[in-house]
């Protein structure tokens, strides 16, 4: 009998198999419940395959962006504004990976793993998110690209609020053109928000990195002088410029935006400083923005050969950039080397006004300017303006800035149109991004005059 | 009202329903029924009383064996020994050398009764079950019990290992000062019960102080530490 | 005195509280119900009545004074009928009928059993009516979902393996002596194969695997023989491969295990909506008659875990998955007062199939094992498998000596 008996405790590893089980069980619920839980098919949440019940989306000016109402999810009133939050708000049928509502699902929709879908289902609210962004500011950037692809971004550059995120094509939500129209040439790459998630040629823009690597590297760049005669030939290539511009100092060579007095600092300074400079401006690195993991952009210059170099050094060669790096790096020469990174959700508060989440300011450590360059690169951009496009460009607005015309195909296609700048006036710490693809005209008469007329538009 | 209801019963449920189950799993284990001897086997030649705890027993020289009996005419699985409902039972299981019941070979199966004389190779043993069978076969065996002479409660001796004293793991627990944590143990060896003192006080048979060792006799009152106890035989 | 006499009605305090939870979770279930209202409170009120009569009769006639194993089934099967009443009427009314049914057969089985001698002459047949059933069911099962394992006799459809489960176990356990005499497990051993073989011919593979648990559980109490019970699994192992690498239909019904989230709207339907709706009840559910699991198909069988999970919340979810290991712990731990080894083996392999089935299907349907749609056994909606799940908890009823009623000897004894 007792040996029996005894046999019987082999079973213990029975109940500990089990129990194992359990707790891996327990633990893939704990991990994956709000994935599960926020899933399309969950009609708790969902009604044919869109959100039905979620909180309110509002802009800083606490204008609605997206609500549910009766079991259904509405946008703004408004048509344009519609178009032109939609990347930041994000669609409710889970096309844009990197709307609020695909990255804040679980808080929207109040899901978490004590209380379940019980609230929600019960009541059809959760919680409310309110967003940095101004809905006006980013309806005149729509209007203003006017049809053109691109983005347009704005951001305080003393608290990192973004007021402006948009990207084109963009659609309206409410009325969503069909699937064949969605897949035709004009809303390429519609699902995605280019101010985040894209990078592109830099081109002139890039400049500010060259300079800031022949400021920190070439102690006598101020005495020195550039002679361009419309080309520079290098090792039997040449690096074509944009004009004839004779003789002239560093400062000048940038208002100009000399392709072969850069060209020639570029090779001057070499691959190593050049690859250097351009990861310290954090244009290699990402960091989030609201879970969002900005697109990294590219300066690797490991097998450059001197005309490379040359290239390089306005822009062109392998070189990208993420639009948001570049607005962000324009906040970090405002702010004499001090970068505060980008944010769009303010607060999250539950249907009771607790807030659960208020967003803070943070550093964004992956671009390191130091005060002195921030100093030197402020008074060239400041120049820019002043002495080349002219303070008329941007009435009372104390603009710092470069444009630059990336080439990315042939004539047909046009050019990447840039602007990046800042202001100076001390109660507008306003930074801007602007890239308009396949500009027709070129980047002074495309990109300046919208960021002009996005910048009037804050605070009006 | 309904929503109320609901709002507030989803949290009872998964309260009432985690209370329900620990308290019934606790329950089973802590009111666990506990084992206790059944009968003895009680050794012709030593008088050895080997305790039977279950209501089968297996017996051979395998020491998987509940009782192990390690001599060569015995076989490993020699023999179980069962309780049935209302009686005793003797099997068989392909021995060598059989069994002898009270003189006889046993085939295959065999009633037993208390008194019922085994011979299991050249191992000898008288089965005890005292409830079992009217006494009459075979060698008598006595089963005692301890009677308090205060209260008349009574303790019976269904073992051949017992405890007396003021410790509360004691089998016979006395909440008296004069009382040592262990005071005294009973065993049955040789077919009869002996007292062992493990107090400074001594136990007093029949009032005289003893210190050490004492058989005892049917009749014996034993005092521990001012507790009266009578050693008598089961009626 | 007064704690001590307290503690002896301890049953009935469960009783109470158990009653308290049904009572509560049946004023949810109407209060979702409109059609048949009055009908379904007399069927949710007979569960009641059924659980307080059987514990007062056992109380009175046999004097029965630990009913925790009864009272955890009741509890379980309380779980599975208010959420089975929340979807259909005539499911809930079925529900009830197995469920006295399920009484009866363990209180019948209760007293079978009782009597070694009676289990020892009951093997032989047991193991006949186990390989007539089996037959009959191979020749004249419906096909159903892929499977051949049920038969319909008029309009009373059941699942012949469910009622095998109790012979297996019947046949496999024996008492001391049958253990001493017949060393080898040789026979049984043909007598598995042959079941678990009618079962892979019907592609129950579920109740196969489970019946293989069983059969190592047994084979290994009653022999203690590590090399035999090893060789078996690694043929086993062997022929399970070979089946499923040439069996095209075979490896297609396993072809989802771990893709679940590939095909949420084909293949993976069913489970991905069970660990959607889980995940949606949170800690404490949504509340009896408010979850969306109900309209998935199989939801109170095969999915019920689910919608405990999601009605009731993972937190009662998780109590009565435990609630199994505990029961097999116990038995384990009572093993040694059992009277007979009979009860030993009848006890662990039975509380051991209980857990092999719950893990079967809780972790088949969560896709931690591959789904083979057993049922959990006492929550699960089914007439066959509730009469058989009652049957088994007999057999671990029998590990305790207090089951039985007392013979006559035995009361004077302990008087």
């Amino acid at each position: 009998m007792h040996n029996t008996v005894r046999r019987a405790f082999l079973l213990l590893f029975v109940v500990g198999a089990f129990v194992a089980g359990t707790v891996i069980l327990g633990f893939s619920f704990f991990r994956n419940s709000e994935e599960w839980a926020t899933h399309r098919a969950n009609n708790h949440l969902y009604s044919g395959g869109q959100i039905s019940a979620a909180g309110t989306i509002y802009d800083c000016n606490e204008k609605i962006l997206a609500q549910t109402k009766d079991g259904k999810r509405y946008y703004s009133t408004d048509s344009a504004v519609r178009k032109a939050t939609l990347h930041a708000v994000g669609d409710t049928e889970g096309f844009m990976s990197t709307g609020v509502h695909a990255l804040f699902e679980s808080e929207l929709t109040g899901y978490n793993i004590v209380s379940g879908t019980y609230y929600l289902s019960k009541f059809g609210i959760g919680n409310d998110i309110n967003l940095t962004l101004d809905s006006n500011v980013c309806k005149t950037a729509y209007n203003a690209l006017n049809g053109r692809k691109g983005t347009v971004g704005v951001y305080n550059y003393k608290t990192g609020e973004i007021i402006c995120m948009v990207s084109t094509p963009s659609y309206d939500p409410e009325n969503k053109p069909d699937k064949d129209t969605m897949n035709s040439d004009k809303y390429k790459a519609a699902y995605i928000n280019k101010f985040l998630s894209s990078s592109f040629t830099p081109g002139s823009t890039f400049k500010i990195v060259t300079s800031a690597c022949a400021i920190e590297n070439i102690p006598d760049i101020y005495e020195r002088t550039f002679t361009c005669d419309g080309e520079l030939e290098v090792g039997g290539t040449k690096v074509i410029c944009n004009g004839k511009h004779g003789k002239q100092t560093f400062e000048k060579a940038l208002n100009n935006s000399c392709n072969s007095a850069f060209a020639e600092i570029a090779i001057e300074l070499g691959k190593t400083k050049m690859q250097k400079t351009a990861e310290k401006m954090g244009l290699t690195s990402s960091f989030e923005v609201d879970r969002v993991p900005l697109s990294k952009g590219t300066a690797d210059f490991t097998k450059a050969v001197d005309i490379d170099m040359g290239w390089a050094g306005i822009g062109q060669y392998t070189v990208t950039a993420n639009p948001c790096m570049m607005m962000t790096l324009m906040g970090a020469v405002a702010n004499g080397g001090e970068t505060v990174r980008p944010y769009y959700v303010k607060s999250i508060t539950t249907p009771k006004g607790f807030s659960t989440y208020k967003a803070s300011e943070k550093r964004a450590d992956e671009i390191n300017l130091n005060y002195d360059t921030a100093e030197k690169l402020q008074e060239l951009l400041r120049s820019n303006v002043v002495n080349y496009y002219g303070e008329n460009v941007f009435p009372g607005l104390e603009m710092c800035g470069k444009t630059g015309t990336a080439e990315v195909g042939d004539e047909k296609t046009g050019d990447n149109a840039w602007f990046v700048g800042f202001s100076q006036k001390e109660n507008f710490p306003y930074a801007i991004v602007v890239l308009i693809e396949n500009s027709s005209s070129s980047a002074r008469q495309a990109a300046i005059p919208v960021a002009n007329t996005v910048l009037q538009s804050i605070g009006g | 009202m309904t929503g109320m209801f609901e709002e507030y019963v989803r949290f009872v449920f998964p309260v009432l329903g985690f209370v329900i189950i620990a308290g019934c799993v606790l329950s089973l284990f802590f009111k666990r029924p506990k084992t206790k001897t059944v009968a003895f086997l009680v050794n012709s030649k030593s008088g050895e009383a080997v305790p039977l705890h279950y209501w089968e027993t297996s017996i051979g020289r395998s020491p998987s064996c509940d009782i192990v009996l390690n001599y060569p005419t015995v076989s490993r699985f020699h023999s179980v020994v069962s309780r049935r409902k209302n009686t005793w039972v003797i099997f068989d299981t392909g021995s060598k050398t059989g069994i002898i019941l009270n003189g006889q070979k046993i085939k295959k199966k065999e009633k037993l009764s208390d008194g019922d004389k085994l011979t299991f190779g050249e191992a000898s043993y008288i089965f005890s079950a005292p409830d079992f069978g009217d006494r009459v076969k075979g060698e008598k065996i006595l089963e005692y019990e301890l009677i308090s002479t205060t209260n008349g409660k009574k303790f019976r001796l269904d073992g051949t290992f017992f405890t007396i004293g003021r410790g509360k793991d004691c089998d016979v627990y006395l909440n008296l000062p004069t009382v040592s944590r262990k005071h005294v143990e009973l065993t049955f060896t040789d077919g009869k019960w002996k007292m062992t003192n493990f107090s400074s006080n001594g136990v007093y048979v029949n009032s005289r102080q003893y210190m050490k060792e004492k058989i005892l006799k049917n009749g014996d009152i034993l005092d521990i530490g001012g507790a009266k106890i009578k050693f008598a035989e089961r009626e | 005195m007064a704690v001590k006499k307290l503690k002896a009605f301890r049953y009935a305090f469960y009783l109470l509280l158990a009653t308290v939870f049904q009572l509560l979770s049946f004023t949810q279930v109407l209060s979702k119900t409109e059609e048949n209202k009055t009908s379904l409170a007399v069927i949710l009120l007979s569960f009641v009545l059924i659980e307080w009569f059987y514990v007062i009769i056992m109380r009175v006639t046999i004097g029965q004074k630990s009913f925790e194993l009864e009272m955890i089934a009741f509890f379980l099967s309380s779980v599975g009928l208010s959420i089975i009443a929340t979807v259909s009427f005539d499911f809930a009314m079925k529900q009830l009928l197995y469920i006295l049914a399920g009484v009866l057969i363990f209180i019948v089985m209760r007293w079978l059993i009782a009597n070694s001698d009676r289990v020892t002459y009951l093997r032989m047949p047991a193991a006949i009516f186990a390989a007539a059933v089996l037959a009959f069911n191979l020749v004249a099962a419906q096909d159903y979902n892929g499977a051949k394992n049920w038969v319909q006799i008029g309009s009373f459809s059941f699942q012949p393996s469910e009622f095998v489960k109790i012979a297996f176990i019947f046949v496999g356990a024996a008492t001391l002596d049958k253990l001493q005499t017949t060393k080898s497990v040789f026979k049984y051993l043909v007598f598995a194969a042959g079941c678990i073989g009618a079962l892979f011919l019907m592609r129950d593979f579920g109740t196969a695997l489970i019946f293989f648990a069983t059969f190592l559980i047994i084979a290994y109490m009653r022999s203690g023989d590590w090399k035999t019970i090893a060789v078996i699994c690694v043929a086993a192992v062997l022929g399970a491969i070979l089946i499923i690498s040439f069996k095209s239909t075979v490896t297609a019904r396993f072809a989802t295990y771990r893709h679940i989230w590939e095909t949420p709207y084909d293949e993976g339907m069913q489970q991905t909506r069970m660990l959607i709706y889980s995940a949606s009840g949170g800690l404490f559910g949504v509340g009896l008659g408010n979850g969306k699991l109900r309209d998935i198909y199989a939801s109170t069988t095969d999915l019920i875990f689910g919608m405990v999970c999601e009605e009731y919340g993972l937190v009662l979810g998780f109590v009565i998955l435990l609630t199994f290991a505990a029961i097999l712990v116990y038995t384990i731990a009572s093993a040694k007062s059992a009277r007979t080894t009979f009860y030993v083996i009848a006890a662990c392999s039975a509380a051991g199939l209980l857990l092999v089935q719950t893990s079967l299907n809780v972790f088949g349907v969560t896709d931690l094992l591959p789904w083979t749609g057993v049922t959990l056994p006492f929550v699960s909606r089914g007439g066959s498998s509730m009469m058989s799940c009652w049957a088994l908890l007999a057999f671990i009823k029998s590990v305790d000596p207090r089951a039985y009623p007392k013979t006559l000897k035995e009361t004077q004894m302990t008087e």
